[in-house]
């Protein structure tokens, strides 16, 4: 275990360091003296205002949807027992995009829109359970089928309402579809949502590794298979609910916080569930920073930055992956 | 006493009957062998004894109990169930894949304790695996491996197990050496399918013969092992060869 105690000490400096870089730099840069200044209790002046009303909370919103989106990943994958699964390869994003999109479409505001998501969050998540579910057995390689095949449906919907929307509405759904921490923070039910779905999803840390070894396996080692899986499937469709309400689709942390921790730590997710919101926090945070001052003052769809790094991350890690069992097979 | 007790059983894959009306009983100290041919339902059958599969009609008794009244972890502490294959998308290590035993006798929240490592260790080491421990489970070769499933069967630590094929992937010293070990637990009770005819006859007190119409045949290893018997079960004709050693049954 001082593995995974040294891992924790090392995640949450990440989570510090970040914070305090998404803090100092933005459009406006704060010098690191301003900024202890500003943090040990100076409130006046326009780089506090920016700090305190602007910075912290867009950093909280940030950190709350990348935590959302690697665990809700974490369960993804244990859950598909398929480590290529994502919080959106259920069509998750896709329902919620589309009513997101015709409530632009509407013209109708910000409550609107994200209520819009997350319906359209959880219309698409029961579509996918009562589909998957059927009258068969409910397999892993049936709901994954199921999810892509919707997910499919839905882009091809997203891809007609963008067509026929009209030019001035356009900019924003393109920013919303790539994921934009931009319009509100994060409320304290999403911090709440946060943290209890970790503890729930950690009281069932060890139902989960025996998962990964199959459902056949883990049913003759104790586990009830199937609540435990129905429950996974809608905690984890939740989290990612919440986190697409909150900042639209974002890419690749759900996908590549898992595999980094388990190549660090192994596939224990007593160990995996609780680094994986603060690595995923971290990274999130990180990106965000970096859409807001890699163009600025113009900011880039924080999507776009998570994409970006998340291709070759991912590459590497599987070309990584690939030539280890070559080594090991030799 | 009766580890296992079987009533009335009716077994069915879609349309095929498995075993209609089987009643049967495991008691302490013997050991079944469950032979059949290909696709006769020898591992539904298991599947169905373990409780993970409703049979057709009857009942499954363990230690008493009807077994859809006991919930998986109450199952997981008096038996254990040995697959016929295992897959690992995921990365693990050896000594990791074997604690996963221990899951039935830990409570939600409690975590593998220095206790349940000296199981999993001696369990690794009695499969010959010692040393093995902090190797990636990808990396192990298929007989490995198979000794990697007996080895967290083992530190499962039930009276009563159910495997099914225990010997694939093993060379011939291994093929003996862990049936000799799993055998050899005679306060328990274990059943076991097997390819092997003369590895049945040599380990085994009971035969469970799965014929083709659904018909099934029970009884002591000195009531089945002929070759009349034999040549019903397979479809095939068989030879019976006795010398000093014993004698072995081989298919003509």
């Amino acid at each position: 275990m001082i593995r995974a105690r040294l891992l924790f000490v090392m995640l949450l400096l990440l989570a510090a360091i970040s914070l305090v870089f998404a803090l100092a730099h933005g459009s406006v840069s704060i010098s690191w003296s301003a900024l202890w200044q500003i943090l040990i209790g100076e409130r006046s002046g326009v780089a506090a205002t920016i700090v305190w009303d602007l910075r912290l909370p867009r950093a909280g919103s940030a950190f709350v949807v990348g935590g959302l989106l690697a665990l809700a990943g974490t369960l993804m994958q244990a859950l598909l027992r398929n480590p290529l699964a994502d919080p959106y390869i259920l069509g998750i994003s896709g329902g919620a995009a589309v009513m997101a999109l015709v409530m632009m479409l509407l013209g109708l505001g910000t409550v609107w829109v994200k209520g819009g998501a997350l319906l359209g969050a959880l219309v698409s998540m029961l579509l996918v359970f009562g589909l998957a579910h059927g009258r068969g057995q409910w397999t892993s390689t049936r709901l994954l089928l199921t999810g892509v095949v919707v997910a499919a449906g839905w882009g091809a919907l997203i891809s007609f309402l963008l067509a026929i929307s009209p030019e001035r509405n356009l900019r924003g759904m393109l920013f919303w579809l790539m994921g934009d921490l931009g319009h509100e923070s994060a409320s304290t039910g999403s911090w709440l949502l946060l943290l209890t779905g970790l503890m729930v999803a950690f009281a069932l840390a060890r139902p989960l590794n025996l998962l990964l070894r199959g459902e056949w396996q883990a049913a003759a080692l104790g586990v009830d298979v199937r609540p435990l899986r129905i429950g996974l499937y809608f905690l984890a469709s939740l989290l990612t609910a919440m986190a697409v309400t909150l900042a639209g689709s974002i890419g690749f942390v759900g996908l590549v916080v898992p595999h980094i921790l388990r190549l660090l730590v192994g596939a224990d997710h007593r160990v995996l569930l609780p680094a994986a919101v603060l690595l995923g926090g971290s990274l999130l945070l990180l990106a965000d920073m970096l859409a807001r001052t890699l163009l600025a003052p113009q900011q880039l769809p924080v999507g776009v930055v998570t994409a970006l790094i998340g291709v070759p991350v991912f590459l590497w890690l599987l070309y990584r992956s690939a030539s280890m069992s070559a080594r090991s097979a030799e | 006493m009766s580890w296992l007790t079987v009533a009335r059983l009716d077994v069915r894959i879609a349309d095929t009957v498995v075993c209609q009306d089987l009643s049967l009983s495991i008691e302490s100290g013997q050991c079944w062998g469950l032979l059949g041919a290909n696709g006769s339902g020898k591992t539904t059958l298991l599947h169905t004894l373990a409780g993970l599969r409703p049979p057709a009609s009857g009942h499954v008794l363990l230690q008493g109990d009807d077994i859809d009244s006991l919930s998986r972890v109450q199952i997981a502490r008096l038996l254990g169930l040995l697959l016929q294959d295992s897959s690992d998308p995921f990365p693990a290590t050896v000594l990791e894949t074997a604690l996963l035993g221990r899951h039935p006798h830990l409570s939600r929240w409690q975590w593998e304790g220095e206790r349940d490592r000296q199981i999993a260790l001696q369990a690794l080491a009695s499969v010959g695996l010692e040393g093995l421990s902090g190797r990636m489970i990808d990396s192990l070769s298929g007989g490995e491996r198979r000794r990697l499933a007996i080895a967290t069967l083992l530190t499962q630590q039930t009276p009563l197990m159910l495997l099914d094929e225990p010997s694939n992937h093993l060379d011939p010293y291994y093929q003996i050496n862990l049936l000799t070990l799993l055998t050899e637990q005679r306060q328990g009770a274990l059943m076991m399918s097997l390819h092997d005819i003369n590895l049945a006859a040599r380990f085994c007190t009971h035969l469970l013969l799965l014929l083709s119409d659904g018909q099934v045949l029970s009884g002591t290893c000195a009531e089945l092992l002929n070759v009349e018997v034999l040549e019903r079960l397979y479809g095939h004709s068989m030879v019976c060869i006795e010398n000093d050693s014993g004698m072995a049954f081989l298919p003509r």
